[in-house]
């Protein structure tokens, strides 16, 4: 690669970072409308008023187009690294961006086995790792040297990843202590950053589609 | 649900909606230097890519307001009904 290459890759990459944390970002917006919305959903049983409607309206428009204002972004990193790849083939490998290795994969769909609170969960730990590239590094880095250690307490916690979802008891939250558990809910966060935005994006769905379908009389 | 109850639901909802506000504006900045960054790194290039990352963000960008009005939305209507409520 000469060197005008590499700087323009260089700079394209940390372009593709940002945009990442600002989806994810985005995301958070999201999941603070989907907090809204559910309390006012609580409220609205029992009321027609116009003004608690409007509202109820607001905040299911406000959390669509948060989160489709951060799968823009995380469009725009993918087509980023669509032209790295074409400018400089193989210099924007699966990383932060939305072609997730599938052991990333594997890893989200494990935390969306274990965590029916999945938009908690993002509040609690994604905001620790969003600000920054620097703190983007250190979770690729975190991401990298305790993967494995994540893994083994993922299996070491419970059922195999195999397993289609136990029908659990909505009121007995078994699943929360293992989210807790520090260790595992740090690597995580930084396994939803590092994964991208696709896994956070599913994460939040499935949960959404749940809560949905849980909350229908 | 009594009307403490209901009263409560309401200021959390606007706080989490005021919130999610802030949190969304936060994410308009770091898109936005974000935005300025690329479009000086890509000047000049008309490669498909190029011009599918120039798309994605002006679309982006055109979601900005629109939201906003929404988050204000929600926290304003859900006072107007907290106030009713006395």
């Amino acid at each position: 690669m000469s060197g005008g290459i590499a700087e323009l890759v260089a700079q394209l990459l940390a372009v593709r970072g940002k945009l990442d944390a600002a989806a994810v970002t985005a995301l958070r917006a999201r999941a603070d409308a989907e907090v809204a919305l559910a309390r006012l959903t609580e409220v609205q049983r029992g009321s027609s008023d116009h003004r608690l409607r409007a509202a109820v309206t607001d905040a299911e428009v406000a959390r669509d187009k948060a989160g489709r204002y951060a799968r823009l972004l995380s469009d725009a990193a993918g087509h980023i690294t669509a032209y790295v790849n074409t400018i400089a083939p193989g210099a924007a490998p699966a990383g932060t961006d939305n072609a997730a290795s599938p052991s990333g994969d594997h890893l989200v769909e494990e935390t969306e086995e274990r965590s029916r609170k999945g938009e908690a969960f993002l509040r609690r730990h994604v905001k620790k790792s969003d600000d920054t590239e620097d703190t983007l590094k250190q979770a690729e880095q975190a991401i990298t040297t305790g993967f494995r250690e994540l893994q083994k307490g993922l299996k070491g916690s419970g059922s195999s990843g195999s397993t289609t979802s136990t029908a659990a008891d909505p009121g007995t939250p078994i699943d929360r202590p293992q989210l807790e558990h520090p260790v595992a809910s740090v690597i995580m966060a930084a396994g939803a950053v590092v994964v991208g935005f696709r896994g956070v994006w599913n994460m939040v769905k499935k949960h959404r589609e749940r809560k949905r379908s849980d909350e229908q009389p | 649900m009594s009307v403490g109850e209901v009263k409560a639901a309401l200021r959390a909802a606007i706080e989490a909606a005021r919130q999610g506000q802030r949190v969304f504006d936060k994410a308009v900045s770091e898109a936005e230097a974000a935005t300025g960054a690329a479009n000086a790194v890509l000047r000049g290039s008309h490669h498909e890519h190029v011009t599918n990352t120039q798309q994605a963000l002006a679309a982006a960008k055109a979601e900005v307001e629109p939201t906003r009005r929404r988050f204000n939305g929600t926290a304003e209507h859900a006072g107007d009904y907290l106030t009713r409520l006395g």
